[in-house]
């Protein structure tokens, strides 16, 4: 019960968080209204486990909790990965302003 | 021959080697530029000794990142030919008219110097033969670069103007090597591979790429491609 209270209290702060975000303009509407089906599945499967269980057995892995962990590296992946891209990103922007500052020699 | 050629050498911590470098690549280019990739030595110092243009990065932002700095000011100063040749002196400028011969001659858009066409180069390394070995299958299979390539990390290399213009390379670090021939091996240019003599020492081994650096390429590749 405690695991449970503790859960349902991040999710609804995380929900909370996203929706400021939003209106602050920071993240868009599709993203926000993802996040918010994905905390509404964490609350389903926090307070009816046998919910994971419905779904694992669907897609033939063994238990619900399995399940719940195989999404939750699959989308650790997808959000570093992406964490590595804007980085790159950024690394070039950097590079561009350095080659500017460089060439202003030349002139 | 008529033709402005001018070397571009990105540098970083080259103090004691970059000077014979330009003085060398004089001998057979009307200019040098130097990109000084945010060095802690004497480098700049040296290389202006040597009646080089030093352009200064000043952050670190790797080896790519300089050459494409020196291309620009290249091509901003009127460059028919721009010849890319490290500093640390490896690359042995009598190579370049080798490199030039082909251009001015009408033939080609961009020479690769390859170190596996008959002239073996001095003291390299067992371990490194067989990395490059293995990064050239990498080329062909998976990025799609040509077959008919030699040499998969070659940082000799000459192109004309308009060449340049077009080889849009982004990788900022050691990836631009595969990039370029990527981009030069898919395009319409005519390009080449002419045999040329890299001398390795212990003191440029020590400083140059490292068998592990192979990852970071891959690494840097495969995130490059997601831009």
């Amino acid at each position: 019960m405690l695991m449970q209270l503790l859960l349902s209290a991040l999710f609804l702060a995380s929900l909370w968080l996203v929706w400021r975000r939003r209106n602050q303009n920071a993240v868009g509407t599709p993203v926000a209204l993802l996040w918010t089906l994905g905390v509404a599945g964490g609350l389903v499967v926090t307070w009816y486990p046998d919910t994971a269980s419905f779904f694992a057995d669907l897609v033939g892995v063994g238990r619900g909790a399995d399940l719940v962990v195989y999404l939750a590296v699959v989308l650790l992946f997808v959000l570093v990965f992406q964490l590595h891209v804007s980085h790159v990103r950024m690394e070039r922007e950097l590079t561009k302003l350095v080659r500017e500052e460089a060439l202003k020699d030349l002139e | 021959m008529g033709m402005k050629a001018i070397a571009v050498m990105p540098a970083m911590n080259e103090a004691g080697r970059i000077g014979p470098a330009i003085t060398g690549a004089f001998k057979h280019v009307q200019n040098v530029i130097v990109v000084d990739d945010g060095s802690k030595d004497v480098t700049v110092e040296e290389a202006k000794k040597a009646g080089a243009i030093v352009l200064r990065h000043s952050l670190n932002r790797g080896q790519g990142a300089a050459l494409k700095t020196g291309t620009q000011a290249a091509l901003m100063l009127g460059a028919d030919v721009i010849v890319h040749i490290d500093a640390d002196g490896q690359h042995d400028p009598d190579m370049i008219p080798h490199m030039l011969a082909p251009i001015t001659e009408g033939k080609s858009d961009v020479v690769f110097g390859s170190r596996f066409l008959g002239v073996s180069s001095e003291g390299m390394p067992f371990a490194r033969r067989l990395l490059l070995g293995a990064a050239m299958v990498f080329n062909r299979l998976i990025l799609g670069i040509s077959k008919h390539i030699t040499d998969p990390q070659s940082g000799l290399r000459a192109m004309t103007a308009d060449a340049a213009r077009k080889i849009d390379f982004k990788q900022d670090r050691m990836a631009h090597c595969s990039e370029i021939l990527r981009l030069v091996s898919r395009s319409d240019l005519r390009w080449m591979e002419v045999p040329v003599r890299i001398r390795y020492t212990a003191d440029t081994l020590a400083k140059g790429q490292k068998p592990a650096d192979a990852f970071k390429i891959l690494w840097q590749l495969l995130l490059g491609s997601f831009q």
